[in-house]
């Protein structure tokens, strides 16, 4: 009984992942684990860290609803709307910080042999920052699945840990999967024209490109309710 | 170069009027649901018929002192999803049940929670997202509800969706 409400998490993960309501914050993921194409092993990592920070998150907001913390209508509809609202000045931002036309100042990303390594890092941090973001950021279907379905999943089957991260998993896999078949294709096509960083380094201006975009949309969208 | 300058400067100011736009509205809706008073109803008066979604050209059907409601409730933000899991109730229930809703024993109503006289049915119906409610009405007071929370699982697929809120909507209906 329990493996059946174990592959029912994972699967309302999935339902979330690949309904076209989180399709502009999937896009954005992808594009920001994938773009790393000379370092699939990177591109890996970025992912587990995302999808790492999607579970965590639930596991958290689901803590947060069974001890009674916060009521599940008023949680739902606080992170529907204010999140979503945060996100498009957030994603500008990050966008512009791709195509550094700002920069931050990390004190990790000084240094000589370590740069890369400190660089890697970061990219995991951030990639496991952008799940965490992510999944805060619920939209009608995702806050349906994950309160209406999910949250009574859990406190059936008494399991608040497993439930919450068998979904995370569910709503983290696809993007990865899809992040790493990019990444590898692209990797194919630039070595096939030995022109492997100078394709990272466009991708990497176009994952900047496609957060700007889907940060003015969700501006224009959830701030000044345009369409 | 200069190109590049113009796109940071413009964006940053885009980025600075949205925050500031969403702190002023931030602090109006802050005021505005203090102004309204919001208060929890109870099931009669949270079930009380409104004409506001009612064709114009059709007769109102009478108000009956036994009958059940579907509400679609939604939000002043509507999500392509959302639009279709309204249409499909609408089309379900007038393609079901025709004859109750022109007798009045069946009532089909769209609210938006985000307006303040409707705020209420989120505690009252535990509402955590868009949602189609049933109600039964007995004797002008609420007998019960329930949300159907599976639209969303369903909404992929028109027939099922259908038989879904078809088969719940009959069994308020028969009062079972």
């Amino acid at each position: 009984m329990f493996w059946l409400g174990a592959t029912s998490a994972f699967w309302l993960g999935l339902l979330t992942a690949i309904s076209p309501c989180p399709l502009a914050t999937n896009i954005a993921a992808i594009s920001f684990i994938g773009r790393k194409i000379e370092k699939p092993r990177q591109t890996f990592l970025a992912g587990t860290a995302y999808t790492i920070g999607r579970s965590l998150t639930y596991i958290v907001i689901g803590a947060v609803l069974v001890l009674g913390l916060t009521a599940v209508p008023q949680t739902s509809w606080f992170l529907q709307k204010h999140m979503n609202q945060v996100l498009g000045p957030l994603l500008i931002v990050v966008g512009m910080a791709l195509l550094e036309l700002i920069h931050f100042d990390l004190p990790a990303l000084i240094g000589g042999k370590r740069m890369e390594q400190q660089a890697e890092k970061t990219g995991l941090w951030s990639s496991g920052f952008l799940g965490v973001m992510f999944a805060l950021s619920f939209c009608p279907v995702s806050a349906a699945l994950f309160f209406g379905s999910l949250v009574p999943l859990s406190v059936k089957h008494d399991s608040f840990f497993i439930m919450p991260l068998l979904y995370g998993i569910g709503t983290g896999l696809p993007v990865m999967a899809f992040a790493l078949a990019i990444a590898l294709g692209a990797k194919s096509v630039a070595q096939a024209f030995n022109r492997l960083s100078r394709v990272e380094l466009w991708v990497r201006r176009g994952t900047g490109l496609i957060f700007i975009i889907i940060g003015i949309y969700f501006c224009l969208r959830f701030i000044f309710f345009i369409f | 170069m200069k190109t590049k300058k113009v796109i940071k400067v413009v964006l940053l100011i885009f980025v600075a009027v949205s925050a500031g736009w969403l702190i002023v509205q931030q602090g109006q809706g802050t005021s505005n649901e203090a102004d309204s008073g919001l208060s929890p109803l109870n099931g009669a008066t949270a079930a009380a018929p409104e004409s506001g979604q009612a064709d114009e050209a059709k007769p109102n059907p009478p108000v009956l002192p036994n009958r059940v409601i579907v509400y679609y409730f939604h939000t002043t933000y509507r999500c392509p999803t959302c639009h279709k899991i309204e249409n499909y109730t609408k089309e379900a229930v007038e393609a079901g049940f025709a004859q109750a809703l022109r007798d009045g024993h069946l009532v089909f109503q769209v609210l938006n929670v985000e307006e303040a006289p409707n705020a209420h049915f989120i505690q009252d119906y535990q509402l955590h997202t868009k949602s189609v409610v049933v109600v039964e009405i007995k004797d002008n007071k609420q007998a019960r509800w329930k949300d159907l929370a599976q639209v969303w699982e369903l909404v992929g697929n028109k027939e099922d969706f259908f038989r879904y809120i078809q088969s719940e909507v009959n069994l308020y209906l028969q009062g079972k």
